[in-house]
């Protein structure tokens, strides 16, 4: 029976390591792709414009890079991609802590308000839990830009501080509007779990017991459900969590907020790098990018196996 | 009331409405709006509401909302709303592309894995491992960043975007599928099927289809909202489909790609630099992202209110949808007819219905009004090709009667002269101006070498090309002072250590050996430039800078080596310097140093007559109007280069065009009524010449008479270009937008493309695509409401040994003169009525 | 004849830890069962829930794969053969399920749910589905405009009558009825129990009747099978099982059972706790923890099956009564 767990356990562990090494794989595959790679057409015939054999040869030469460690040490404006992606991930967390927190904050609450009018106002609820989770991030960022401009160009302030200029980092004001705008669809996202799970173990036996105990809503919530939602949205991470990546990207790039997202791009696109230095640069970070995404997901994958059955049943 | 109120599906309800709004744009948006969403238009008079009145102000691209643009315009003045509606086609086909190919793998592999099959699921599984470690927009940013994508042009960036957004998504849906079919599988009465003896094929095709179906549409709804959000995301990335075009300085701001077709996405393209200055420029991104918006969320609620639907055991919807597919089922159609007695109301409506459907697809196209004949074309390419005529070169005797013979080709048909005249003439000889390259002849000319006593004696044609002859020796022509003898250059080869120049382009970098000339020290350098000449748009292969040279030397002479030699005719004109191309055993003699050189040139031929631009006219039924009157230009080149210098040489490609042209005039002259558009004929004169232009008979007939035409009567021009031979399938269309306001040019190409999907042609569109503009069309175009050049502005192939008039295509010649002709006669825009 | 037997039948389930697969239990639900059914005859299966008779009755429709033992039809034995061809065994063995609610799919027309059977195993030429499944609706006393119906349509009862329409539609020789009346009202039940005997005798049927009430495995069969803990502990006609039980669980089971008569005098055994989880089953007999008879020979020592002809009883009691064959 050890053993039995203890290859069970192995052969888990291993295809989670195999499918990192994948994707890490993958990644620097793609990011070694000179990015002026281009097929083009003329007078009737198609041309390469790198051979084949040259763009295996800049894959694997960034493979070297990244495996020797060398790549790290490439200097970008004065300097190595090591202190750049430290400062840029510290940003990036930031945003993304703070979103989730918002998010958990305004999305729970909300999610218990409207589990309680749902059952008497058929589906029209549902419609205003739905929507927000159409808004593209695009617009989520102009509106929130809007609001921001006004406040800006008519010196409001709140509380002394501001006015908050509406690009870029300077101070840790800056980081305001871009969690605002990395919140709104977690909070969807996460308003519509807690009301669904509050809805389901609404019928639940030991919760009618309960209320025919007496026990008032506010309790019940906080002794039986609280439970259920924490898991219940730990269980929908992955999802919230792409999300969140995937705008944190736009959001850093539209808000010239110099994190990780807003540097990937930079470096695809800039014209002020060398392509060697672009591509070494865009690897380190997008391989530091997935390996952190990966460990969360781990993390939250971990959580809700193990501990939380644990809690639950207790 | 109110019980009623609850009982309405509101997500079914609101997204219904809302995508309703969508599909109508995608399939009548010129019900939506009338104005063109490609025009550009640089500055105007707008109305806009200030302090409750309309006020009428001065303003630039781009234009904030006002009482004409509903929404602003963009940068580069086209407005806003008309672009949105339009795109919507564009963007929507790609999410439903995407969507489409993500379904057609995720249904087999969802379902194969919900019914037990274990590959299946691990296949899923590790996808989605995959992919939700690696974001998304990450992936797909990255990949579809890589520059052959960006330039690919609509329909195949559609294909593009489907296919890697769906290696990239497809799990996803997979897993719901996988989960619901499992889920289904799981119910009692599938223990019951398993006993009556089904086997699992059986069980998935009759028994868990119609279980798994509502959630699949549902699903499919959702997956639209959610690839439309993608696609949103990478927009703000600069990721969009459809092709592009640099916006140059002479625009309104330098060096940024600009989205050719209306798309959603590219409108939201400059996002990160427009939020800049957002407060000046709200619009630009508010609303774009609020029609993404309004789409993503009217998917997203349906696909959300279907699912509502179907879990209730009794609804309305659902019964509706079954009897639907009751209604269209084909078996029970088959069964109707096989109870034709009791069924034939049903049957007869369902016969009608399909009727309709097949017509609709297959309905025939119109049929041309007029045939193009290509063997009246080959009749003219026939005669001009004749070695009499010696390659028709521009002022020589060939070049002349081949004129005249196009002359007199378009007064038999019953063409009109132009203003009066058939012809327009103008210099072929300017040799006091350096900036012009003449054409000359030089039939003799030998080369002697001499070495340690041995002399060797090579030939012009044979062993070396003679393409440049020096301006001094053009004004000796001109003013009749040419030596009898010819000219002669000494000198003796040394080599030339010294670093090399670069100029950008690859340059042949070995050290060169020189002539020195008799009597002259000057020392140049040349190199061999691969590839084509600058600017891309002259027929020569061949460019070749000179630096250190003062101009006008008279007898220097320069030799060129190159790596590739092709058997082909290189002809001579005037420049700066004279120049050789050794090829073969000659080449290697003279990388040696210390060779004694003597070349002698028999006197060389100028060209007797100017150079001549023919024009044809056809009026049609609005030259009797008063006021402008619409015109289309149809020009081709017809002259070529000079086949009189070597053995087995007589190329057709380039009188192609001519050609073409030629059947063209016949076949509209033979219009039983007139157009009403008026049409001119125009054969340019000189067009194989060098780079620069001033040769050119576009550039003698723009910049002098052109002036005329341009300034009266608004033009569109359609040029007729070469012909490729049997290894080209595909025609190269070009297609350059109008730079004045008010041009409608989106719904010309719009029904351009319709044609040429009616006549099944194998095209590649190109658009206002500097690499593939030639000159003329360059040129013409300005001033136009849009041009089009039909056919190659050059082949690689032209004027080589293989070049003859058996490798023609037919069919590329019936399909370019065809497309032309029914642009003309049927294309509302051309024919003059209008949309 | 011999329509059906089985001999030595187990069916084991793996319990297996959730997250990493490891199995943490076993059930043995089917525990070396033996019967034979004689053709047109109805074998009763009664025993309470857990006993494994439902599992037996899949068992023999292969809706589960036995871990040991052999299956005959009619002589031939069927335990062996590959999943592909038994299907077409299916044809001869069908069943009529618990739940009327839940075995038939409910997006189905009943036309459609009769005619599937029809034409997997090609019973009649498609011209005559028709004809065919308006016969099968008369049969079950259903009327053919019932046709076009949905199962939610009718009431349970109605369904269940299409449950048997259904497995009658293949002309079966052997029809496993699992609790076909458990989940109706009493009203209904007899209705569809007198249904199912008619048809036995229209369509020489064999029947193996799985029940936990003993008054419907009387009225039904023609021998009995008493099941506990995945063994058979009785099997016998069916009035020397009801009217002289000799297992002390048969007996408590008969006890149990009300009889309509205020006047009838019985004994009513009560047996200790409840029946033990399948996971634990007790060793030696496994019904010793709840005896009322128990000797220490039954802690120890499983008792086997034995008696004369068709009556065969296990128990360690009636050993000693029927002399030898008793395992020290």
């Amino acid at each position: 029976m050890k053993t039995e767990f203890a290859v069970n356990l192995g052969k888990k562990i291993f295809y989670q390591a195999i499918v990192l090494v994948m994707i890490l794989v993958i990644i620097l595959i793609a990011s070694g792709i000179p990015t002026d790679f281009n097929v083009y057409y003329e007078y009737g015939q198609y041309h390469w414009s790198m051979s084949l054999e040259e763009v295996r040869l800049n894959i694997f030469q960034h493979f070297q890079g990244f495996l020797s460690g060398e790549i790290f040490d490439v200097v970008i404006a004065g300097e190595s991609i090591g202190t750049l992606f430290r400062s840029a991930f510290v940003l990036s967390l930031k945003v993304l802590f703070g979103g989730t927190v918002l998010a958990f904050l305004i999305g729970v609450p909300k999610g218990i308000l409207d589990s309680r009018k749902r059952g008497k106002s058929g589906t029209f609820k549902l419609l205003q839990s739905y929507i927000p989770l159409s808004i593209p991030d695009v617009l989520t960022v102009g509106l929130v830009q809007f609001g921001a401009i006004y406040l800006y160009y008519n010196d409001i302030t709140f509380f002394g501080l501001g006015p908050i200029h509406f690009l870029g980092d300077e101070s840790w004001l800056s980081t305001i509007y871009p969690i605002i705008s990395i919140s709104i669809l977690p909070a969807a996202y996460m308003s519509r779990i807690t009301a669904s799970t509050i809805e389901d173990l609404y019928t639940k036996q030991f919760i009618i017991t309960a209320r025919g105990k007496g026990c008032s809503f506010g309790q019940i919530l906080r002794q039986h459900m609280m439970k259920n939602i924490v898991f219940e949205i730990l269980s929908s991470s992955p999802t919230i969590m792409a999300v969140m990546f995937s705008s944190l990207i736009i959001i850093e790039r539209l808000f010239y907020y110099q994190g990780l997202g807003y540097h990937l791009i930079f470096f695809f696109s800039s014209y002020s790098l060398t392509p060697e230095q672009a591509s070494a640069a865009f690897a380190v970070f997008i391989m530091g990018l997935a390996f952190f995404y990966y460990m969360l997901f781990m993390g939250f994958k971990g959580m809700k196996t193990w501990i939380l059955p644990k809690i639950k049943e207790s | 009331m109110v019980h009623r109120l609850k009982r309405i599906n509101y997500p079914l309800l609101v997204g219904g409405v809302l995508l309703l709004f969508v599909m109508f744009a995608y399939f009548f948006p010129h019900l939506l709006t009338d104005m063109d969403p490609n025009v550009e238009e640089a500055a105007k008079y707008i109305e806009v509401r200030r302090g409750g009145e309309l006020v009428e102000e001065y303003s630039t691209r781009p234009f904030p909302p006002n009482e004409e643009n509903r929404f602003g315009s963009d940068e580069a003045g086209r407005d806003l709303y008309s672009r949105l509606i339009y795109g919507t086609r564009n963007t929507l086909r790609v999410a439903f592309s995407v969507v489409l190919f993500r379904m057609l793998i995720a249904m087999p592999m969802g379902i194969m894995a919900g019914m037990g099959v274990k590959t299946a699921s691990i296949v899923i599984n590790t996808f989605n491992t995959l992919f939700t470690a690696i974001p998304k927009l990450l992936i797909s940013f990255v990949i579809l960043n890589v520059a052959y994508f960006r330039n690919l042009e609509m329909q195949h960036s559609i294909w593009a975007f489907a296919i890697v957004l769906t290696v990239v998504g497809w799990s996803k849906v997979a897993a719901l599928i996988e989960d619901q079919t499992s889920r289904i599988m799981q119910e009692d009465f599938i223990e019951g099927e398993i006993a009556a003896g089904k086997s699992y094929r059986q069980i998935g095709s009759q028994n868990l289809m119609p279980h798994l179906i509502p959630h699949v549409v549902s699903y499919t709804f959702m997956e639209i909202g959610m690839v439309l959000f993608l696609l949103a995301q990478l927009a703000v990335l600069t990721v969009f489909v459809g092709p592009r075009r640099i916006a140059l300085a002479e625009s309104f701001s330098a060096g940024f790609e600009m989205a050719f077709e209306p798309e959603w996405g590219s409108m939201l393209a400059r996002a990160p630099i427009i939020i800049r200055s957002f407060h000046d420029r709200m619009w630009l991104i508010i609303y774009p992202a609020l029609t993404f918006f309004l789409a993503i969320t009217g998917f997203n609620l349906t696909g959300e209110g279907l699912r509502i639907e179907f879990q209730k055991r009794s609804s309305r919807v659902v019964s509706f949808i079954r009897q639907g597919f009751f209604f269209f089922s084909p078996r029970i159609y088959i069964e109707q007819w096989k109870n034709l007695k009791t069924y034939w109301r049903a049957v007869g409506v369902k016969t009608l219905g399909l009727v309709a459907v097949l017509l609709f697809f297959f309905f025939p196209p119109e049929p041309s009004m007029v045939q193009f004949n290509t063997e009246k074309a080959f009749e003219h390419l026939e005669v001009l090709t004749d070695e009499s005529l010696e390659g028709r070169v521009i002022g020589f005797e060939g070049g002349r009667r081949s004129g005249d013979y196009i002359i007199h080709t378009l007064q038999d048909y019953g063409l009109e002269p132009w203003q009066g005249n058939y012809y327009h003439e103008f210099p072929s000889m300017d040799p006091g101006n350096t900036g012009y390259f003449e054409r000359l002849v030089v039939e003799k000319a030998t080369l002697v070498l001499e070495k340690n006593g041995i002399k060797e004696t090579f030939h012009v044609n044979e062993d070396f090309f003679l393409p440049h002859l020096a301006k001094s020796i053009s004004l000796d022509l001109y003013e009749g002072n040419v030596p009898e003898d010819g000219y002669t250059f000494e000198g003796r080869t040394i080599t030339y250590e010294e670093d090399h120049i670069e100029i950008g382009l690859e340059p042949h970098i070995d050290p060169i050996p020189l002539i020195k000339a008799q009597g002259r020290q000057e020392v140049s350098r040349y190199f061999y430039v691969q590839g084509q000449s600058f600017g891309g748009s002259s027929p020569t292969e061949l460019g070749f800078p000179t630096i250190n040279a003062p101009a006008g030397v008279p007898y220097r002479l320069g030799i060129i080596y190159t790596d590739e030699f092709d058997d082909r005719i290189i002809n001579t004109y005037s420049h700066t310097n004279t120049h050789i191309i050794p090829f073969g055993e000659l080449r290697e003699k003279l990388e040696n140093a210390d060779i004694h050189i003597t070349l002698h040139l028999d006197p060389p031929k100028a060209p007797d007559y100017p150079g001549r631009n023919i024009m044809g006219f056809l009026p049609g039924r609005n030259w009797e109007n008063e006021g402008p009157r619409d015109l289309v230009i149809i020009g081709a080149p017809y002259d070529g280069f000079y086949t009189g210098g070597r053995e087995g040489f007589n190329p057709a490609l380039s009188a192609t065009a001519a050609a073409t042209s030629l059947e063209l005039a016949r076949a509209l002259s033979e219009l039983d009524e007139p157009l009403e558009k008026s049409i001119m004929f125009i054969f340019f004169d000189g067009e194989q010449s060098e780079f620069p232009f001033r040769l050119r008979g576009s550039f003698q007939y723009n910049r002098s008479r052109g002036r005329f035409e341009q300034a009266d009567f608004p033009y569109t021009y359609i040029e007729v270009g070469y012909t490729g031979n049997n290894q080209v399938n595909r025609m190269d269309i070009n297609f350059v937008n109008g730079k004045g306001p008010g041009r409608e040019s989106y719904f010309a190409r719009d029904e351009l493309l319709k044609r040429l999907n009616d006549l099944n042609v194998d095209y590649r569109m190109f658009y206002d695509n500097r690499r593939m503009t030639n000159y003329s069309l360059y040129s013409v175009s300005i001033n136009s409401e849009f041009s089009m050049r039909f056919g190659g502005m050059y082949f690689p192939f032209m004027n080589l040994r293989e070049d003859t008039i058996d490798e023609v295509n037919e069919d590329y010649m019936k399909d370019l003169g065809q497309i032309i002709l029914d642009t003309v006669t049927l294309n509302p825009l051309f024919n003059g009525e209008g949309m | 004849m011999e329509i059906i037997r089985v001999e030595n039948l187990h069916k084991k389930f793996t319990l297996k830890s959730k997250i990493l697969e490891i199995p943490t239990g076993l059930v043995h639900a089917v525990n070396g069962v033996d019967f034979s059914i004689d053709k047109g005859k109805t074998l009763g299966l009664v025993g309470e829930s857990g006993s494994g008779k439902s599992t037996t009755g899949r068992l023999l429709l292969r809706l589960l794969q036995p871990t040991e033992g052999r299956v005959y039809l009619e002589g031939r034995d069927i335990s062996e053969i590959k999943n592909r061809e038994f299907r077409k065994i299916r044809k001869d063995i069908q069943m009529v399920f618990q739940n009327p609610y839940a075995v038939l799919d409910y997006k189905m027309t009943i036309e459609d749910i009769l005619t599937q059977p029809l034409h997997i195993h090609k019973i009649v030429h498609p011209l005559e589905y028709s004809k065919e499944v308006e016969r099968l609706l008369r049969i079950v006393g259903l009327s053919k405009k019932d046709r076009k119906k949905f199962p939610h349509e009718f009431s349970g009862g109605q369904r269940q009558r299409i449950g048997i329409a259904r497995a009658l539609s293949t002309k079966p020789k052997f029809v496993v009825c699992d609790e076909p009346v458990s989940a109706l009202d009493v009203s209904v039940q007899s209705q569809i129990i007198n249904l199912l005997k008619e048809l036995q005798e229209e369509f020489h049927l064999s029947y193996l009747f799985i029940a936990h009430g003993l008054n419907v495995i009387k009225h039904v069969s023609d021998q009995v099978a008493v099941m506990y803990l995945g063994k058979i502990v009785e099997k016998g006609d069916v009035e020397a099982i009801f009217q002289r039980p000799k297992h002390p669980y048969t007996i408590a089971l008969m006890s149990a059972s009300p009889i309509p008569d205020p006047e009838a005098k019985r004994e009513r055994t009560h047996l200790k706790k409840e029946i033990p989880s399948a996971l634990e089953i007790p060793s030696g007999c496994s019904f010793h923890n709840r005896c009322p008879k128990k000797m220490d020979i039954c802690e120890r020592v499983t008792p086997k099956l034995i008696g004369e002809g068709d009556y065969q009883v296990a128990c360690h009691l009636v050993e000693g009564v029927a002399s030898h064959g008793s395992s020290a």
